[in-house]
């Protein structure tokens, strides 16, 4: 079996006395593309900013094919490509400069010409072609944040880690930055963080959930979305309160999400048991004539049903 | 990836990521800063020396000028260190480049020193050996009014001039800088770095001699134009004492980008 392309364990970290990071246990295979979710503050970027030397670990360590990211930082991060959450350059250099700067950090680096093509060639991969000579500090955020994927990429990293790599981007931009992370598949690991599920579902072979600074789930999406729990829609009309309060009572119920739809509300009800839900639910919905059920029906589960099932979101009316 | 037969991997130097590093401040150099530098040195300086012994005619010594040139350099060049120094490694924290910057595989020790020795070149080149050129071919080649032409100095003894320059402003920037590594801000480091210039130059007592730069360069205040023994060993050619100040001008330059490193290897981002 290949050596891991990052391996986290046992990852502490606090901040004075508050606890960011819990025993964080992680392990993205070579060649997969990783995606890592999480609510806000749950630690990712503290988890990556561990990996890339920034911050000292309290406890435990990360390492990169092998190689310990704390005690060998430097040759680890040669071979990580990294895009930190808030993506800032050197205002004063062009994009065409940014690129070649940090081609030259890194410990091989190609001749001249070799360099200058394969800036050219990023710059266009990520549509920037036309902005090549353009000062990093006139960029618009989309632009920097297309100009912080070509730059993780100019070494052909090993690793390419990611923070947020979507964020801020139009959603033709986000579009063309996941085909390029799927274009990257089987030629490099890609472990990268983002709140945007479809697009982890869309190009990921793995996930890992962090929750309160502890991982809570990780595996292949497949795994994770048939050990998740399942879930119902139910579209429904009139004053839904009541039912609402009698259905997040039942054992069975994990939790319902709860959303405008018109005049309507369409919930997503999540359930630990599945043969009850069939005998009970409908049955209790209906039982309630201040509201009418216009749709009900199992929903098809996807990675954002099985994400707020495992991070525990309940009940919003 | 599949590797890149344009590509060689060579094993980490000890600093590593100090000539990427280097080269990035050096293309600062040759960009607008650098432009700026040269233009505000040249205007000042020769502008100076051309009103200093061109059109002075109580000057009559065939070296006038280049005592000048010393006295002038002792002023700019901690100035100038004092001044881009202070805003080094700030101004990266401040915009967040710093982080991405040691996100590469460079050390924390390279990067410090990176700064350090990025800044102290571009003002050497810039402030002393360019000006010094400068100053070497025109200030002999022109027709005072006192009629007495003005000799060039012995050339080895002007090398050894600016390499004292060089060292002067090696120990304001690593001192400046590695203020800004225990205070992260411009003013306090910058203000500390004024006062230590102050000092050395208003202090001239015999045992502040010893162990400063400013035995070699300055004169009292009351006698700014004193000759010391560094416009006295360009030229007149006396020997250059104490050296002592040199040595230990050296050894504060070497502490103080240790001390900067030391802390900014414990730093978090």
């Amino acid at each position: 079996m290949p050596e891991p392309a990052l391996e986290i364990h046992d990852l502490h970290k606090h901040f004075g006395r508050t606890e960011v990071l819990h025993s964080v246990d992680l392990v993205v295979p070579v060649d997969s593309i990783f995606g890592f979710l999480g609510p806000n503050g749950a630690g990712k970027s503290t988890t990556m900013k561990i990996v890339m030397g920034l911050l000292r670990p309290s406890g435990g360590r990360a390492l990169v094919f092998g190689e310990d990211a704390h005690r060998h930082g430097v040759a680890a991060r040669s071979r990580i490509g990294y895009l930190p959450q808030h993506t800032t350059f050197h205002p004063y250099r062009t994009c065409r400069q940014v690129l070649t700067y940090v081609a030259h950090l890194y410990p091989g680096h190609r001749d001249r010409a070799a360099l200058h093509d394969r800036v050219d060639e990023l710059l266009d991969a990520v549509g920037l072609a036309d902005k090549a000579g353009r000062r990093a500090g006139k960029l618009s955020g989309g632009e920097t944040q297309r100009l912080g994927i070509a730059q993780a990429l100019i070494s052909d990293p090993d690793l390419l880690i990611l923070d947020e790599p979507a964020a801020s981007l139009d959603p033709q931009g986000r579009h063309d930055v996941l085909t390029l992370l799927d274009g990257l598949r089987g030629r490099t690991t890609i472990f990268y963080s983002t709140h945007i599920l479809d697009d982890v579902e869309r190009v990921s072979d793995a996930v890992a959930i962090l929750a309160e600074g502890r991982v809570v789930a990780q595996g292949p999406i497949r795994e994770l979305l048939a050990t998740s729990t399942s879930a119902w829609t139910v579209r429904l009309n009139g004053d839904v309160e009541p039912t609402h309060r009698r259905l997040v009572d039942e054992p069975w119920v994990t939790g319902v999400v709860s959303r405008p739809r018109g005049d309507q509300r369409l919930w997503s009800v999540r359930v630990s048991d599945d043969a009850a839900a069939r005998e009970h639910l409908l049955p209790l919905l209906v039982s309630d004539e201040a509201c009418d059920v216009v749709e009900f029906h199992p929903s098809e589960r996807t990675l954002e049903d099985a994400y707020l099932d495992i991070v525990g979101a309940n009940h919003v009316a | 990836m599949s590797p890149d037969p344009s590509t060689v991997r060579r094993p980490f130097p000890v600093l590593p990521g100090l000539a990427g590093l280097l080269r990035g401040e050096m293309t600062r150099w040759l960009g607008r800063r650098g432009l700026i530098h040269l233009i505000a040195w040249t205007v000042v300086i020769q502008g100076v020396l051309y009103i200093d012994t061109v059109h002075n005619s109580d000057a009559a010594a065939d070296w006038r000028g280049f005592d000048l040139l010393v006295h002038l350099w002792w002023i700019g060049v901690p100035l100038t260190s004092i001044a881009i120094a202070q805003n080094a490694l700030v101004e990266e924290r401040a915009d967040d480049t710093a982080p991405w910057v040691l996100s590469k595989p460079v050390s924390r020790s390279a990067y410090v020193v990176g700064k350090i020795l990025g800044t102290t070149i571009g003002i050497v080149a810039i402030g002393i050996v360019l000006q010094a050129a400068i100053a070497y071919a025109w200030l002999p080649a022109v027709e005072p009014e006192t009629g007495l032409p003005i000799a060039r100095p012995e050339l080895g003894h002007y090398v050894v001039v600016l390499g004292v320059l060089a060292l002067v402003a090696l120990m304001f920037v690593a001192l400046t800088v590695s203020l800004t590594t225990i205070v992260p801000w411009r003013g306090p480091a910058a203000a500390v770095g004024l006062v230590v210039w102050i000092l050395v130059w208003t202090a001239p007592h015999e045992r502040i001699e010893q162990f400063t730069i400013g035995g070699l360069l300055v004169g009292e205040l009351d006698q700014p134009r004193r000759m010391k023994p560094l416009a006295e060993y360009l030229v007149f050619e006396t020997p250059l004492e104490p050296t002592s100040s040199i040595v230990w001008t050296l050894i504060a330059a070497l502490a103080f980008s240790a001390l900067g490193v030391l802390v900014y290897r414990r730093q978090q981002f």
